[in-house]
């Protein structure tokens, strides 16, 4: 499916002639609240998610854990009290964030993640991963790798399309949202890049940096009625998206940290 | 008693240590002792999932219900219909509310107080599987015909519709978990099924005021009688369903198709079908697959992040699912015979 260079083709027509292939754009802000150890903003246009994070911290003796941390994850919905959904999800999303964070280098500690979804136009559950990961960044808590969340949709005319709003989810055949690792390679210089010769250090120059998104899914919900080879074929799509947004992730962060630190 | 060490570290095992005091302390060097020789430790090979015991019509209070054991875990979903007045938004659809409860001598982290985390995640999946994927947020706007082509679920609420715009059956579905040893959301949702799939609808009368009353008991016998009288005659003498016996009220729970679901966990490199609560305990991610009778996929499920799911794992996950499916409709089929 050559969907970056298809134009929106009949019946494709997302609003503001958004490629299926495209994402919607991407704000990250960084230490959002003065009190969180860690938090972040983070938004693709219509959806807004605030990740805070708290910890590691002492655990509560009835949650404590003598080996490991404990992670806790607290997602609050835009409106209304939390429901079935999302406790699930916080469910997920602890399940994805044990796996990232190193739990055995704090014993008898909490990592509390408050996500609340400050605008749902499609994709919160993707935002509020982003979110949760650039808040664990910001609070400086160690991890295994970086990772980034994308969802997709696959329409009722069988096509899949990237980062649906809140119209596409409704009316699509079925929902899919992936979470991949990532981690850059600092050693790859890109060919024909801004500068010529680029003999500063590769990590200064954070263009030089490719995002290697793994490939395999650290967490995936895929709701709704597809066969084999669509869930396939969207995990592909999905593990593209998020290339894109481990590049963009590193960018803002890193001159948003620049920024804070480096004076 | 054991050797002191640190749990991580190969402490050297003498014979006189009790397996059960072993698998508590190293409860890793456990199950790889048994994972390298491709079994676990229940005696099954790391493919076969459990064997499945399906009681339809148990309860009989209740219009429908089914217990189902998957080896040891328990699942018990009763359904009773009560008769409603439609939305006006779908005029022509019944409804049905989902209640999942797990009894507090199901699972050892039972806290009073408070229903297990697992519990809401097996109420959305549930529902998601039954009632199509937007029922978990917008509660009574899926439509029993009409809706998105993906949104809809198994349950068709048009089946449910005695009189459009004035009665229709609400189901209400309830399962409650006895015994959680692993899989607990495949097991509710085969139960689930069932459960729908036993449940007999009474027959319908109604008043001549339009008020609509389920005949069940004594009455089913006597709307039965007047069913035949009106068939020769016409007893009350006005247009059909006017008063007495409503005609063509639905009979049984439309399933539009049959999802079953399947959760394989997965520890290092193999992929546990079907497994325990000690090993979901001690893999602490897996990959729940829903299927239904065509094939089709409704719901991949990929939680806990500790090992990574490539395209392979994937796939193994789903043909395992869809290999179950059979397994279970036939099995299904067979325990509903003669309902």
């Amino acid at each position: 499916m050559d969907l970056d260079k298809a134009g929106p083709g009949p019946g494709s027509a997302r609003s503001r002639g958004r490629l299926p292939a495209q994402l919607r754009t991407l704000v990250c802000e960084r230490a959002v609240l003065d009190r969180a150890d860690g938090s972040a903003k983070w938004t693709q246009e219509g959806s807004s998610v605030l990740a805070a994070v708290y910890g590691p911290r002492q655990a509560k003796l009835q949650k404590e854990d003598a080996e490991r941390a404990v992670v806790e994850v607290v997602f609050k919905p835009r409106a209304g009290l939390q429901g079935h959904e999302d406790r699930s999800l916080e469910l997920e999303i602890r399940g994805i964030l044990e796996g990232v964070i190193p739990l055995g280098m704090f014993p008898r500690t909490s990592v509390m993640v408050v996500l609340q979804v400050l605008q749902d136009d499609g994709g919160a559950l993707s935002c509020a991963l982003n979110a949760a990961a650039a808040a664990l960044v910001d609070a400086g808590v160690p991890l295994n790798s970086m990772f980034s969340s994308v969802s997709c949709v696959l329409t009722s005319d069988r096509r899949l399309v990237l980062d649906p709003d809140a119209l596409e989810e409704q009316a699509a055949a079925a929902r899919f949202c992936f979470t991949y690792p990532h981690h850059f390679d600092l050693t790859t210089a890109v060919p024909a890049a801004a500068t010529g010769a680029t003999t500063a250090s590769p990590g200064a120059d954070d263009a030089s940096a490719t995002a290697v998104v793994g490939e395999s899914v650290l967490g995936s919900r895929c709701v709704g009625a597809f066969s084999g080879d669509e869930l396939l074929d969207a995990a592909a799509l999905c593990r593209r998206g998020c290339e894109r947004v481990a590049t963009f992730a590193r960018l803002s962060l890193a001159k948003s940290l620049q920024a804070a630190g480096g004076a | 008693m054991a050797a002191p060490a640190a749990g991580a570290a190969a402490a050297p095992v003498t014979d006189d240590v009790d397996a059960e005091a072993f698998k508590r302390l190293y409860p890793d060097q456990y199950y790889q002792r048994f994972l390298a020789e491709g079994v676990r430790p229940d005696g099954r090979p790391i493919g076969r999932a459990r064997a499945v015991t399906i009681g339809a019509g148990t309860i009989t209070t209740a219009d429908g219900s089914a217990l189902v054991k998957v080896g040891r875990t328990t699942v018990l979903a009763g359904v009773r219909l009560e008769i409603m007045r439609p939305d006006e938004t779908a005029p022509a659809a019944g409804a049905l509310v989902l209640s999942v409860e797990m009894a507090p001598f199901s699972s050892a982290d039972y806290r009073p107080g408070r229903a297990p985390d697992h519990v809401s995640a097996v109420v959305e999946k549930l529902s998601s599987a039954l009632l199509g994927s937007g029922a978990a947020s917008s509660a009574g706007a899926a439509a029993g015909a009409a809706g998105p082509a993906g949104g809809g679920g198994a349950v068709q609420l048009g089946s449910l519709c005695i009189a459009e715009g004035k009665a229709a059956w609400r189901a209400l579905l309830d399962v409650y978990v006895l015994d959680a040893d692993g899989c607990v959301l495949d097991a509710a949702l085969l139960a689930a099924v069932a459960a729908l799939r036993d449940t007999r609808i009474p027959a319908v009368r109604n008043t001549r005021e339009g008020h609509y009353y389920a005949a069940r008991g004594a009455s089913a016998t006597a709307a039965a009688e007047e069913g035949k009288e009106q068939g020769s005659g016409g007893r009350k003498g006005g247009k059909a369903g006017e008063a007495g016996l409503v005609e063509g009220s639905p009979t049984a729970v439309g399933l539009g198709r049959l999802p079953l679901a399947l959760t394989c966990c997965l520890y290092g490199k193999h992929v546990l079908v079907d497994p325990t609560a000690d090993e979901e305990r001690l893999a602490g991610c897996g990959v729940t697959v829903v299927v239904d009778g065509a094939g089709q996929l409704q719901g991949l499920y990929k939680a806990g992040g500790r090992v990574l799911a490539d395209t392979a794992t994937l796939v193994r996950c789903t043909e395992a699912a869809r290999l179950r499916h059979r397994e279970l409709s036939a099995l299904l089929d067979a325990s509903l015979v003669g309902q």
